[in-house]
């Protein structure tokens, strides 16, 4: 931007119109804003158009501490996550997950979140549902979120998350349950996280990226991948390109000119990158 | 997000509204279109995309001034008292603005206004940063014209801008 720019710009900001808008009004927070946040929340979602895959798993990648690490650590976390039932079944336990058939899908969100797991499997194979749910302890910013999902089968029916805005994580999970279609017949594993119980740490894991690290990639967004690709390589780290609506993995070389749409960092110290040939879109 | 980005939006739909209580109209739509496209919304742009929806929002109200009933009751209300402050520019930039076609009256609103790059409006206009760069250019340049033509302050007008 040179100097004519900047005084045509001091120029205009002056046009906009400035007003005194009261704190109850302006305040995110403030009782206007959490009375149309309500309005908003309590309005049916209509069935999504045209799910699109990447999507969710892009968002687990981005939510999580190197989630392709904690992935593969899930069935290790699973089977040192305790019984929260030591007693034994009683003979009329409460339900330990809320489902409900909505436009053709079962929205499942956990009830209690330190059930047996055994006890969420059985409620949903009364719904004829194979799904392996889980929940693992993780650190604060995770707690009730998705942070792992599977289907055995790309095709058919997808599982979708059931999200909240306005009660998202810094790094814009929103996820508070899933969402599968009544004609779901394929198997998928999905992980809830939890509060870690008392003495119990959020297991990392290993070789995770730092906020630092994070903070970093989180800024790569926006560009070139010319000019990404020298920073990258700078902090000596590799990439792994993604691309279009189903995120596949680009194997060519990518041009210097097309636009990084997302990206998130890995554990093996290599930065995952979403690209597509114009800023804000994603195939290419 | 929605607390994340509801300044930022409130402010959008203020600043180009015909009234101050339509903001609260235009933000309320906002937000049901993300809530009923939560799914679309990319996590790393949620405010730029909210203000590409804002805006068409904004251009369905001008052509048919309706109203996103009782969903934001108090936003409007709170509103309705919301006063502006009177422009602390001359006469003549103001008009020399309004010369200027909608579309390019916009662009230069979200570098000014916004603070937006080329790259973050391309976003906000669903189309590539090239035809951000040139729109914009011309944009500056229609605006340095109309200013020259309106004033006496040439020295903002076509230099280094053509």
């Amino acid at each position: 931007m040179n100097d004519i720019h900047q005084r045509q710009d001091a120029l205009l900001r002056l046009l906009a119109p400035q007003y005194e808008v009261p704190s109850a009004a302006a305040d995110p927070a403030g009782p206007a804003a959490e009375e149309l946040l309500q309005a908003i929340l309590n309005q049916p979602v209509p069935e999504a158009s045209g799910r699109k895959p990447w999507l969710s798993w892009r968002r687990l990648v981005v939510a999580g501490p190197a989630v392709a690490a904690l992935a593969a650590l899930i069935f290790v976390m699973v089977a040192v996550v305790p019984s929260s039932s030591p007693t034994g079944p009683a003979p009329a336990q409460a339900q330990v997950l809320r489902i409900v058939e909505v436009d053709g899908y079962l929205e499942i969100r956990i009830l209690d979140p330190v059930a047996d797991p055994a006890r969420y499997q059985a409620e949903l194979a009364e719904r004829g549902l194979d799904i392996e749910l889980s929940v693992v302890a993780t650190g604060p910013e995770q707690v009730g979120r998705v942070i792992f999902e599977e289907v055995a089968s790309d095709s058919g029916p997808a599982i979708e998350t059931i999200e909240a805005p306005g009660d998202c994580s810094a790094t814009g999970n929103c996820s508070v349950g899933i969402r599968v279609p009544v004609d779901f017949r394929s198997s998928a594993r999905v992980v809830f996280g939890r509060t870690p119980r008392s003495g119990e740490t959020a297991p990392a894991a290993p070789g995770g990226a730092t906020e630092d690290e994070k903070r970093w990639v989180r800024k790569l967004v926006g560009k070139q991948v010319g000019e990404v690709r020298r920073a990258v390589a700078a902090r000596g780290r590799t990439i792994e390109y993604r691309a279009g609506a189903d995120s596949h993995k680009v194997e060519a070389a990518v041009p210097e000119d097309w636009y990084v749409t997302g990206a998130a960092p890995r554990a093996d110290r290599t930065v995952v990158l979403w690209v597509a040939k114009t800023p804000g879109t994603r195939g290419p | 997000m929605y607390r994340a980005c509801y300044g930022d939006l409130l402010n959008y739909a203020l600043r180009r509204s015909e009234r101050p209580d339509a903001a609260a109209d235009v933000v309320a739509e906002t937000f049901l279109v993300a809530w009923r496209r939560i799914n679309e919304i990319p996590s790393d742009q949620a405010r730029l995309w909210l203000f590409g929806v804002a805006r068409r929002v904004l251009a369905n109200h001008r052509r048919s001034a309706r109203r996103t009933a009782d969903l934001a009751t108090r936003l409007h209300g709170e509103l309705t008292h919301a006063t502006p402050a009177p422009p602390e520019t001359a006469d003549y930039v103001g008009r020399a603005f309004r010369t200027l076609p909608e579309a390019d009256q916009e662009l230069l609103r979200l570098v000014a206004w916004e603070g937006l790059s080329t790259t973050e409006m391309a976003v906000v206009l669903g189309c590539s940063v090239n035809a951000v760069r040139i729109r914009l250019h011309r944009a500056r340049r229609r605006f340095a014209g109309a200013l020259q033509d309106d004033s006496p302050l040439s020295e903002y007008a076509t230099k280094g801008l053509t």
